[in-house]
């Protein structure tokens, strides 16, 4: 079993998942805002976003470390990360939301929105890494061939 | 640069003897990484028996337990040597490390696919698959000139 500080997520890569999700919630919310015409948010209720945000990494680079082989389990416990957070600080002490079955499902839209969108980013970023790795190992083999 | 070879009836083996400027030719520095890789000789227990292998055999090196082994295609050997120490034999060379306990040799990578956490899996001329920590990443692509 390796050591438990060779597994998980670097903290920058946390920080990289705090600013990506923190800036597309902030973005969603707005969009939200204008599309009910409500203003939902206030300078508060931004550093209250921030302080999730940032939270959900920090527990997240945590989490990481556990001893999980599965891929699939890993990506649900980040999930679950996420909606503790959002759920704890979010809904019940910042109390963003009523709670309501239709706040809830809202709320619960928003933040799987934001999850996919910051894990896509870290995907792709690690795609495209490979790809070009990977070109360059059939390059290699090209030359070897010729 | 200029070369010469001179055949001597009667010597025990072959002596290699390169003559550098301060500033050597990229073709002089190629000459160099391929006779450091070809020549070089790792030291390898199997079965009770002490051989010879070359480093071009050897898809990882793996830290186990604080022994060290050596995975080739088709056999696996034990070596005497600390894995900082094959690392610093095995320097500028086809060799990275891909974490704590793995050294991989990257003309051994078939091909690489990215991983959910960030980490890269590489799949071996044996087989095998090594995962590739976020922090060597860059350090593995270095290895193909990306």
């Amino acid at each position: 079993m390796k050591k438990w500080r060779e597994r998980g997520l670097r903290p920058t890569q946390c920080l990289l998942i705090d600013c990506v999700s923190f800036t597309v919630s902030i973005v969603l919310v707005a969009l939200l805002s204008l599309l009910f015409s409500e203003e939902i948010y206030t300078a508060e209720s931004i550093l209250q976003n921030f302080v999730c945000t940032s939270l959900i990494s920090i527990l997240i680079y945590f989490t990481s470390r556990l001893p999980i082989e599965s891929e699939i389990l890993g990506a649900l416990i980040t999930l679950l990360d996420v909606a503790a957070v959002m759920l704890f600080l979010g809904m019940g002490i910042f109390r963003w939301f009523p709670w309501e079955i239709r706040s809830l499902l809202l709320f619960i839209g928003v933040f799987v929105t934001v999850f996919f969108v910051t894990y896509a980013v870290m995907l792709l970023e690690n795609k495209i890494s490979s790809d070009r790795i990977n070109q360059a190992i059939r390059e290699k083999k090209n030359v070897r061939a010729d | 640069m200029r070369w010469r070879i001179e055949r001597r009836p009667g010597i025990a083996q072959t002596q290699l003897t390169i003559l550098l400027p301060d500033e050597p030719e990229p073709e002089a520095e190629a000459l160099l990484r391929f006779l450091k890789k070809h020549v070089r000789k790792l030291t390898g227990v199997l079965e009770g028996y002490t051989v010879k292998i070359a480093p071009e055999e050897i898809c990882y090196i793996e830290s186990v337990d604080d022994r060290t082994f050596l995975y080739a295609d088709k056999a696996v050997y034990e070596s005497p040597q600390r894995l900082y120490q094959l690392e610093q034999t095995l320097a500028n060379t086809s060799f990275v490390r891909v974490s704590k306990s793995v050294i991989l040799n990257a003309d051994k990578v078939e091909k690489v696919r990215p991983l959910l956490n960030g980490k890269l899996e590489a799949l071996l001329s044996n087989g095998e698959r090594q995962h590739i920590n976020r922090h060597y990443v860059s350090s593995f692509r270095s290895k193909f000139e990306i």
